[in-house]
């Protein structure tokens, strides 16, 4: 299967007063039709901005200062802006966290939805309306004549989040990018909308990139998983594996640091220290100041991100060695324990 | 059963403006939201009970109701037997305080570490007034924060140590019950596990009973001896927490916990789509 997204050794920058902050350090991941992709990390890990420097939506000062993106196998760190707009938003669409800002609230939703078939897929109004309501209907929404006529701020959140899906889906993309889609919803809501994300993968074939801080709801969704920590990619393989064996302390204190909703009491692994400052250089490994596998070599040498085995990639010096690592780490976490 | 320290009784908390003059007019019925809509509940001596449902279930207007923050509408709260009714004495007051959910807006920006409990400890006279630097120290010590920070505003602390700060400021008053809106829904998951685990200690080593309100089944399951389930204003269901969770009652009990992500590659059960 070709690769619908090629993303190779990203860098994205950010001028503050105080100097740059360099978000983004050599990013590299792939994502093609039907595939679930996740991207997990802490706030400040730079998942987001990934994901908003592929659909060239980086926010204002931040910029690509280095690294390639190629959609549908064409560079398009080389095009204009108009070309690049246009390329990126016929492969890819995005959905946001928070859907009543990112809808426009003097609109009714059905026109919203109806706006890319009508602007970009040159369809008359009367069919664009009825591709609208097929989409709603698509995403789950009951009744959706009536619907149609709804503004953003009738609706629930769970049903702005899936009008946001019917948009993403109006241009018939290849890839949907998600950014942390059900971070603002209830669990029951999210459960919902999750299952709209894997029905439409299922029946379409549409392909996802998942960007979440929650573990559990990306290893429910995605098949591969990036762990992103300090800009970088510190671990990445299939999710199964990566959850039950992982193989960067990073990974394994984060498993180990989140309650797990079927066990009973036992006491959670709380990581000491804080993120680091990615304003400056770091000089070696940036979890080092934190991990309890550290040794002399992490302080000073960054570790690359090395294959493991098949399909899997670590940067951690010790990778190989993690029978060793620590013992409140390397025991099994949670999820391993039931399995 | 040991002694109960917090009781609601058929409490009902109703908001909604009253009647304009353009409703008298009409004779229009003006909205009412029912928040909270008869609500019994007992915390006793050295219990966690957790609260639990989604957004909008009126589980923080109970927590606030039972913090003596609100009048409610009808119903009693009871502090280790007497009604406060909205109006807690000085002493009750004492007895029983509050962690906010936000971190950033909880604090006052303007105000350092130090002054901020200070005040308390001085309005409520805690300790002479004297020994307030050497309380306010130990309170640091407590909630695991350096004594460099008492000088500092809150702008300079990160989220999980904020949340620390409003957990000193509340443990000042020495009280005997904790109420903790959402602590942890504000922090990221590694701060997370860190503020349970501090809740959890001082639980323990001060001998805190406390009502945790949440939306995340996972954290309250670590926390809780007991949980109510709250779902459009009424409690659907009470109990231990294990029980609860391995054999729950109520309906939506049940959405509630299969809708719960869960580790380990399990798939989320694609609930279609729902009125809601």
């Amino acid at each position: 299967m070709t690769a619908l997204l090629e993303v190779h050794d990203l860098n994205v920058e950010i001028p503050l007063s105080s100097g740059r902050l360099h978000a983004v350090r050599g990013v590299s991941l792939s994502a093609s039709a039907g595939q679930a992709v996740g991207l997990v990390g802490e706030s400040g890990s730079g998942k987001s901005l990934t994901l908003r420097a592929v659909m060239d939506l980086l926010p204002v000062p931040a910029t690509i200062t280095g690294g390639t993106i190629v959609v549908n196998g064409v560079d398009v760190s080389r095009m204009s802006a108009k070309q690049r707009r246009e390329h990126l938003s016929s492969a890819m669409a995005m959905i946001f966290q928070d859907s009543l800002t990112a809808l426009n609230p003097t609109m009714r939703v059905g026109d919203q939805v109806a706006e890319v078939p009508v602007r970009r897929l040159g369809m008359s109004r009367s069919s664009a309306r009825a591709r609208a309501t097929e989409l709603l209907d698509q995403v789950g929404i009951k009744d959706p004549e009536r619907r149609y006529r709804a503004y953003p701020h009738e609706l629930s959140g769970g049903m702005r989040q899936r009008i946001c899906i019917a948009i993403a889906l109006s241009a018939e993309p290849g890839l949907i990018l998600a950014d942390e889609p059900t971070t603002a919803l209830d669990v029951t809501i999210q459960a919902q909308v999750l299952g709209v994300l894997a029905r439409l993968r299922r029946d379409q074939g549409v392909g996802l990139v998942l960007v979440t801080h929650d573990l559990a709801v990306i290893s429910g969704t995605c098949e591969h998983l990036n762990v992103m920590y300090g800009g970088r990619i510190v671990e990445d393989g299939p999710t199964g594996e990566l959850i039950h064996a992982p193989r960067h302390p990073y990974t394994a204190a984060l498993l180990r640091s989140v309650p797990d909703p079927d066990l009973p009491v036992h006491r959670l692994l709380s990581i000491a220290g804080a993120p680091p400052d990615l304003l400056e250089a770091i000089p070696g490994c940036a979890f080092a100041p934190r991990c309890p596998a550290v040794i002399d070599r992490c302080t000073t040498e960054q570790p690359p991100l090395a294959p493991i085995g098949r399909m899997r990639a670590s940067a951690c010096w010790r990778a190989h060695d993690h029978e060793h690592w620590p013992p409140d780490i390397a025991e099994p976490a949670a999820g391993e324990m039931r399995a | 059963m040991s002694e109960e320290l917090l009781r609601i009784d058929g409490l009902v908390q109703h908001f909604g403006r009253s009647a304009g003059p353009l409703d008298k007019l009409f004779r229009s019925e003006h909205a009412v939201v029912r928040a909270v809509d008869g609500v019994d509940l007992v915390l006793h001596r050295g219990e966690t009970l957790g609260l639990v449902g989604e957004s909008g279930c009126g589980k923080s207007t109970l927590s606030r109701c039972a913090a003596g923050l609100y009048t409610p509408t009808k119903g009693t709260v009871s502090y280790a037997g007497e009604v406060i009714n909205g109006s807690p004495s000085k002493a009750q007051r004492r007895l029983v305080q509050m962690v906010f959910q936000d971190p950033y807006s909880s604090l006052n920006p303007r105000m350092s570490v130090g002054q901020t409990l200070g005040e308390v400890l001085r309005y409520h006279r805690v300790v002479p007034r004297s020994e307030v630097p050497a309380r306010i120290r130990s309170l640091m010590d407590l909630v695991g924060l350096p004594a460099r920070a008492i000088d500092q505003l809150p702008h300079a602390f990160s989220g999980g140590q904020r949340q620390r700060i409003g957990i000193a400021r509340a443990l000042a008053l020495e009280p005997q019950v904790l109420i903790a809106d959402e602590p942890v829904s504000a922090l990221d998951v590694s701060v997370q596990a860190n503020i349970i685990n501090l809740l959890l200690d001082l639980k323990d080593s001060l001998g805190l009973s406390m009502l945790f309100v949440s939306h995340n089944m996972a954290v309250v399951r670590q926390v809780s001896d007991r949980i109510a389930v709250m779902h459009d204003g009424v409690v659907v269901e009470t109990g231990p927490t294990d029980e609860v969770f391995s054999n729950p009652q109520d309906p939506y009990t049940r959405l509630l916990l299969s809708s719960v992500p869960r580790l380990a590659g399990q798939t989320i059960p694609a609930v279609e789509a729902g009125t809601a």
